[in-house]
């Protein structure tokens, strides 16, 4: 990723070519919409929603030192944000589940997707773009808006609340 | 929490495969385990499909006015072909109609003289028929302008002024619409006209075309003699060649596309007349809804009508305004709260009660919706944040009785 100059070059150059926009970043907002959501169909159709509201905000928007992905990120995780409380309202009572095997050695990816989700944005948003998108913490800091550092310590701690989150559940952390 | 450090910092070289202490690795196998079912390709298919969906909405019909005007200027310009024209003359006829589609058009304007003006190349669509097109003219590799028509409205960025200027229409423009649609649509318009003699060439034709444009300037078109379309045009005035328009591809392209002007960030809006000057507000006063207007009814959300006639230097408007949002009647001049809005356009939708709305987000935060149905044309526009207002408000919408 650019940065100074270049980065701010590559800002503009974003703002005003949508089309490029969209297909550099589409897949990976998708991508990321379907781990908040849990659903693929669902994370297409709000990346949909994402990419009409970056057609109508991104022209107009700042150069804050941050690419435009970083907006888009940040929009996304709002929408994905309004639509998990959306469902939340409307969902009925969560039926008795079975608990699962504590002798299962490798957490099942049920259990582990689900306690990907409950992690706070911040945390997800770090996972994803440094194991999904596997992009290098220079570039993930400058997404997230923080130093490498900062980033580094969130995923440390995103590692151990899946760890604990995943114990409480009564499945074996030891994948 | 230097211990952290150390442990985040383990992590990451973990995460790289390199050497790291248990806890380390023990974590990093968790996350790459959560993070693995999110590892996937969009397909390019989907892509296409989602960017589809996304674009800006495709071209919009031209107002039944405008309409009707061109449908009156190609009847009597029929009526006077068929009277004037000389018989035999298949030529003429055979390149008006070669230009009655959409064209992808690739245009470079050279000087005949060295100096004369800077080169350009025109890219763009045009559908001379329609009077619709969409263009960017660059020189040396820079933008220098874009350029929409489309109907009744003409929008033009000029890059160095970072300018967006709404018009009428081009004759508002000093130059006119010069770059790409003055030269073919003139061209279109008067070669099968009186003043125009075909010459056969070893490769087509060669047409030169007296009138249509000022005293003393022709056109010299050269024709390709298969598919009839033109692919030069020298301007000569008073018999010396100014300019030679070179079209390097006219190529037809389907009639949906996009004849609205890119976002430009940033960039200065103004409003012209037909004649080219600044649009202005005169005054304004209350008036009652007049019969046959669109509106949202005597309140709209618990918020009261508030009807205003605005007039302009250009023209005349109604302003229905509930609180942000506002419905404004107008009819061939477009009043600059909706058409400063309405730069590029998002998504037609039809209307549950017939006919379509196009939906803009304009700069500024403000929502367009311009409806040509039930009657009248007019638009709402929102300062509120979201489209669901307006398509709620679009649901509303009727004529005052």
């Amino acid at each position: 990723m650019e940065e100074g100059l270049d980065a701010y070059r590559a800002f503009r150059r974003e703002q005003a070519d949508f089309e490029s926009l969209f297909r550099a970043h589409y897949a990976e907002i998708v991508r990321y919409l379907t781990t908040r959501l849990g659903s693929r169909d669902d994370a297409l159709e709000l990346a949909s929603e994402v990419f009409l509201e970056a057609w109508r905000r991104v022209p107009g928007l700042r150069w804050r030192g941050r690419p435009v992905r970083a907006w888009l990120y940040r929009v996304a995780a709002n929408m994905a944000a309004d639509e998990l409380r959306r469902r939340a309202r409307t969902a009925p009572p969560p039926a008795e589940v079975e608990a699962p095997d504590p002798t299962e050695r490798v957490p099942d990816r049920v259990a582990l997707a689900d306690a990907l989700r409950a992690l706070p944005p911040e945390y997800q948003l770090v996972v994803h773009l440094r194991l999904v998108e596997q992009q290098p913490f220079a570039d993930v800091a400058r997404v997230m808006g923080k130093s490498v550092g900062a980033c580094q310590m969130l995923l440390l701690r995103a590692g151990r609340l899946l760890r604990e989150s995943l114990a409480a559940e009564g499945v074996r952390e030891d994948a | 929490m230097r211990d952290e450090r150390a442990l985040a910092l383990e992590l990451d070289r973990a995460l790289a495969g390199e050497d790291a202490g248990a806890e380390a690795r023990e974590l990093a196998a968790l996350l790459v385990a959560a993070a693995e079912p999110a590892r996937f390709e969009v397909s390019g298919d989907e892509l296409e499909r989602a960017l589809a969906g996304t674009r800006p909405a495709r071209r919009r019909a031209p107002r039944p006015r405008i309409a009707l005007v061109l449908a009156a200027a190609l009847a009597a310009a029929a009526v006077a072909f068929a009277l004037l024209r000389p018989a035999g003359l298949d030529v003429q006829a055979r390149a008006a109609r070669a230009l009655d589609h959409t064209f992808y058009v690739v245009e470079r304007v050279v000087p005949a003289r060295r100096g004369l003006f800077v080169p350009t190349a025109s890219i763009g669509y045009l559908d001379p028929a329609r009077g619709l097109g969409h263009w960017r003219v660059s020189a040396g590799g820079q933008l220098v302008a874009e350029t929409a028509v489309d109907g009744a409205r003409v929008t033009r960025y000029d890059a160095s002024s970072n300018t967006i200027t709404i018009a009428e229409s081009c004759r508002a423009f000093a130059s006119g619409c010069s770059e790409v649609l003055d030269p073919i649509d003139l061209y279109r318009r008067t070669v099968d006209g009186p003043g125009s003699r075909a010459d056969k060439t070893s490769t087509g034709w060669r047409l030169t075309i007296r009138g249509g444009g000022a005293a003393g300037v022709e056109q010299v078109v050269t024709i390709d003699g298969k598919t009839y379309l033109p692919t030069r045009i020298d301007w000569r005035d008073r018999g010396k060649t100014v300019s030679i328009v070179r079209i390097v591809t006219l190529m037809r392209a389907p009639a949906d596309e996009d004849y609205t002007l890119a976002p430009h960030p940033g960039a200065r809006v103004r409003h012209l007349t037909a004649g080219g000057l600044p649009v202005r507000k005169l005054s304004e006063r209350p008036t009652r809804a007049p019969r046959g207007a669109l509106w949202l009814g005597r309140s709209y959300e618990g918020i009261a009508a508030r009807t205003t006639r605005v007039h302009y230097t250009a023209g005349d408007a109604v302003r229905i305004a509930y609180g942000p949002i506002a419905v404004w009647n107008y009819d061939r001049f477009v009043p600059p709260a909706v058409s400063e809005g309405a730069i590029g356009a998002v998504k037609t939708i039809e209307l549950t009660g017939g006919g379509v709305a196009r939906i803009f987000f304009g700069s500024g935060g403000a929502l367009v919706a311009e409806i040509q149905a039930r009657g009248g044309t007019a638009a709402i526009v929102s300062t509120v944040e979201g489209k669901e207002d307006v398509l709620r408000a679009l649901d509303r919408l009727r004529p005052v009785r």
